[in-house]
């Protein structure tokens, strides 16, 4: 990152450590709780494929093929998984990467699809910091995709900041949980 | 003193008595002119509660103008009236436990001076003629006045509790100035250069408590904490205001017009000089709280 | 020997009232102003004594909450009281010094036509005199307003500065499920909510003439700046630029807005005209810049930038364009508000994880803490008169409005329960 400048504080390098562990662990278990739990029942077979894509992450291409079939559904949305950010940051971490690798893959899979990426944080904050922090993430998401062969116009953001938690509890887990970049389908 | 360099001899004639009198307006001058210490002073006067029921005297003895209540009473006044000691000096006076009677006589006093006590209090001044201070009790007051003196007796109870305290304290000062000063209850009443004989404090001091409880302003009605005026009065030998002037104004329009009610509230003063008095009074909010 | 001693004694006693030339007193031993705030009384026809007892209670709200006062125990008033008293004649000075009022609040209303006519009066009990007199005329809902005006009257009397009791309050709720503005009287009565976007509306600025209001909604997919005009209601999408158009400021004479705009690829400030048109770009940094706050003159603006790293406070003097940071070591600063006295600058800052108010000199110095203990204090934004702050918190759980004293004394919850209140905003008086 462009700040290499950052004071690395103990505070700080826990809450690395622990949004690292966090974000291990949103690769996996996650998975099945945004799939199940957020996008409704409806999408059970879509998430079944998705946990194990997420499990796997290296499996990526057949799971995805396996979709194939569940893919004219708008629930096909899950497929396109949330990436996490540490707290004021937003670069993409490893585990982030990985995501978007599977993201990527996915839409060029799914070439007629056109998404639109939402950034969100913690709120933890200004609401107006965390609306440009928000937006950040979601640009660097963007970037990262259309690094990846995605084109441009298939991609559009928005910044929500902290208006919309995934959890509005205020814990570290929330906390951790709502410093987010979201997919969703445009039509 | 200079009295043992002057070995008296005989008679002093009149020259020695203009020297000495001389010697000392100069020394006086000097203290008090701030020469020595280079003005600074005056920055850290200590301000003593003083109570204002009791009148200043011409020779205070030695003491402290805060001096002189029961050590009890002190204690269990101060809580429900904190605002009265405004600045409370650091004074050690721990007041062990000399007894219980002074407290029940605090306790049970109430009821009794407050009859004796209201035609005095320094608060009700302002407003009133000189005429009714001394008269009021037993004067034959308009019909209107008489249907609401019960009122005014709660009111006084629940509302003028600063008056009521007053007149407690100047009830309990009078008690501890009857059994004279010391026996664990702090300084005695005076002055801390006090020479003299009379239990009280000095005029200047009196005045200058007298004129702090009547200044009212609240720190929102200023804006700045350097504001500073300085007021010349002058009372007759009778303790009435003849003439007042601005000397320096503050320029704040608030801080000043507090200052005109201050002197419009003070301009009887509850004892006669006997002579006629004029000083400048300077008004500041050096000890402003924020 | 004796003689010559009490002849010291005498000398010295007449020195030392000679030296008594100057007495200085180093603070007003009463520090605020006895008020007695009397009930109004029915001029003519029927008494009202619902209408009388609300004007009282505002005004002695409002006489609280400035600080200024200590109300007389109505319990004492003498019969004085029970008159109407408009000119200074009437009054019976004497009852009131005698129980140590400075001032008097009396009057009388009587209804005219179906109006209600209010009649208010302060007076000096020290200089028996009229210090100030209002009537006011209209329906039995103008009440509170007409309390909140005298008393915005009373405080110019006392101090020659109006008060802030009669300006409203804007601020985003979400007891409807969504967020959208909302307007309240300063005491948090008469709550109005304004828009129906049935999105997310945000961060409301008053026009200096008090008119209209600008904020963020994401109705259009898209943060974007509207402004409605209080009087028509009527609303107008004044930037709709890619990306972020937040944190809209008008300039203290009306003429421009500063606000963040991300169209660029990155959150800057920018400058608009009133009616959405680009006047110019203020800053050009790869830092996010947002929360811009305009000094009373419009030529200085303070704003938050994380260019040095962490959120901070960084004032840009719009000539020369040189910006200085002012924001000391803390690692997180937010939403700074100028003060329409110029003189100092409300902000937040979070030490631990909770965000308190503090306030600051422009130039960097002196800074303050005004708001302690647990919960989060954000957005605060002056009063018009400069004496208070409001700001939202979520101490008492739940997100809440409250207004304090610009030192931080007399903390009260003007929103009422119910909903997550936010980002208020303070209008000039009306």
């Amino acid at each position: 990152m462009k700040r290499g400048g950052i004071r690395i504080s103990m505070q700080v390098l826990l809450m690395v450590v622990f949004a690292a562990m966090l974000a291990v662990g949103c690769a996996k278990k996650p998975a099945a709780t945004t799939a199940a739990g957020e996008d409704q029942a409806g999408a059970m077979q879509t998430a079944q494929g998705v946990e194990e894509m997420g499990a796997g992450e290296t499996g990526v291409g057949e799971s995805m093929i396996g979709d194939e079939s569940a893919m004219s559904t708008p629930q096909a949305v899950s497929s396109l998984e949330r990436i996490y950010f540490n707290y004021d940051r937003y670069d993409l971490s490893p585990e982030a990467q990985a995501i978007l690798v599977n993201n990527a893959n996915y839409l060029k899979t799914n070439s007629d699809l056109k998404v639109r990426i939402e950034g969100y944080c913690d709120e933890r904050g200004s609401d107006e910091y965390n609306l440009a922090l928000g937006e950040r993430r979601a640009l660097a998401t963007q970037k990262y995709l259309e690094s990846m062969g995605i084109a441009a116009d298939r991609l559009s953001v928005i910044s929500y900041g902290e208006e919309m938690p995934l959890d509005p509890a205020q814990t570290e887990a929330a906390f951790a949980m709502n410093r987010r970049a979201e997919f969703k389908v445009m039509p | 003193m200079t009295t043992p360099s002057f070995p008296p001899r005989n008679e002093p004639n009149l020259f020695w008595l203009l020297a000495i009198s001389l010697a000392l307006h100069m020394l006086v001058f000097v203290l008090f002119s701030g020469v020595l210490s280079g003005g600074k002073q005056h920055e850290r006067r200590p301000v003593y509660y003083v109570d204002l029921t009791k009148m200043p005297v011409l020779n205070p003895q030695a003491g402290r103008p805060d001096g002189g209540p029961a050590p009890k009473a002190k204690a269990a006044a101060k809580p429900t009236a904190p605002a009265q000691v405004s600045q409370p000096t650091p004074q050690p006076a721990p007041e062990p436990k000399p007894s219980e009677s002074k407290p029940t006589q605090v306790a049970s006093k109430p009821t009794t001076p407050q009859p004796t006590a209201t035609p005095q209090p320094t608060s009700t001044k302002p407003g009133l003629k000189p005429a009714k201070q001394d008269a009021k009790p037993s004067d034959s007051a308009p019909s209107g006045y008489q249907s609401v003196q019960e009122k005014m007796a709660a009111m006084r109870q629940s509302q003028q509790r600063a008056q009521e305290l007053a007149a407690l304290k100047g009830k309990i000062a009078a008690l501890s100035g009857d059994d004279t000063s010391g026996s664990g209850s702090g300084a005695p009443l005076g002055m801390p250069d006090g020479t003299g004989d009379e239990i009280g404090v000095d005029q200047q001091t009196w005045l200058q408590a007298f004129y702090k409880e009547n200044w009212s302003l609240s720190k929102y009605q200023v804006t700045r904490r350097d504001l500073q005026a300085t007021v010349q009065v002058t009372y007759s030998a009778d303790g009435t205001l003849t003439n007042y002037r601005f000397i320096d104004s503050s320029g704040d329009a608030a801080f000043d017009d507090s200052l005109k009610k201050t002197i419009l509230k003070t301009k009887t003063l509850p004892f006669k000089p006997g002579r006629t008095l004029q000083f400048d009074v300077v008004f500041n909010l050096k000890d402003l709280m924020d | 020997m004796r003689r010559l001693v009490t002849l010291l004694f005498a000398l010295l006693c007449l020195s030392a009232t000679a030296a008594m030339a100057q007495i200085e007193v180093r603070a007003p031993g009463q520090q605020s102003i006895a008020v007695a705030n009397t009930e109004l009384l029915p001029l003519s026809g029927l008494p009202l004594p619902a209408v009388a007892r609300e004007l009282r209670e505002v005004v002695s709200h409002d006489l609280d909450m400035s600080g200024l006062f200590r109300q007389l125990d109505p319990a004492s008033f003498l019969d004085d009281a029970r008159r109407p008293g408009l000119t200074s004649t009437q009054v019976d000075f004497n009852q009131w010094s005698l129980l140590g009022t400075e001032i008097l609040i009396k009057g009388g209303y009587r209804m005219q036509g179906g109006r209600l006519l209010v009649e208010f009066r302060l007076y000096d009990v020290v200089h028996r005199r009229l210090l100030t007199g209002r009537s006011y005329s209209g329906t039995q809902e103008d009440v509170r307003t007409m309390a909140h005006k005298f008393v915005d009257q009373i405080l110019k009397s006392v101090t020659g500065k109006e008060g802030p009791f009669s300006s409203r309050i804007a601020y985003i709720d979400n007891r409807t499920g969504h967020k959208e503005l909302y307007l309240m009287d300063s005491d948090g009565a008469n709550s109005l909510r304004l828009t129906d976007h049935r999105s997310i509306v945000l961060n409301p600025d008053f026009s200096p003439n008090g008119r209209e209001v600008t904020f963020t909604s994401y109705r259009p997919g898209n943060p974007d700046l509207y402004r409605k005009d209080l009087g028509t209601g009527q609303e107008a999408r004044l930037s709709s630029q890619k990306g972020l158009n937040i944190s809209a400021r008008y300039r203290p004479d009306g003429r421009e807005i500063a606000l963040t705009q991300s169209g660029s690829g990155n959150p800057e400030l920018m400058l608009l005209g009133t009616d959405g048109s680009k006047r110019r770009r203020l800053t050009n940094h790869w830092g996010i810049d947002v929360d811009p706050s305009w000094s009373p003159a419009g030529d200085r603006i303070v704003f938050v930038s994380d260019r040095q790293g962490n959120p901070h406070l960084f004032v840009m003097d719009l000539l020369s364009g040189q910006t200085r940071r002012i924001s000391g070591n803390g690692k997180y600063y937010a939403t700074p508000a100028w003060s329409p006295e110029g003189d100092r600058i409300a902000f937040t800052r979070q030490e631990g994880s909770v965000f308190d108010i503090y306030t600051i000199k422009p130039d960097g110095t002196d800074e303050r803490r005004l708001t302690f203990g647990p919960g989060n204090k954000e957005h605060p934004r002056w009063s018009p008169d400069a004496r208070f702050l409001v700001y939202s918190s979520d101490q008492h759980g739940g997100r809440g409005i409250y207004i304090m004293r610009a030192d931080g004394t007399g903390i009260q919850r003007i929103s009422s329960s119910g909903g997550q209140s936010q980002h208020p905003a303070w209008s000039r008086q009306r």
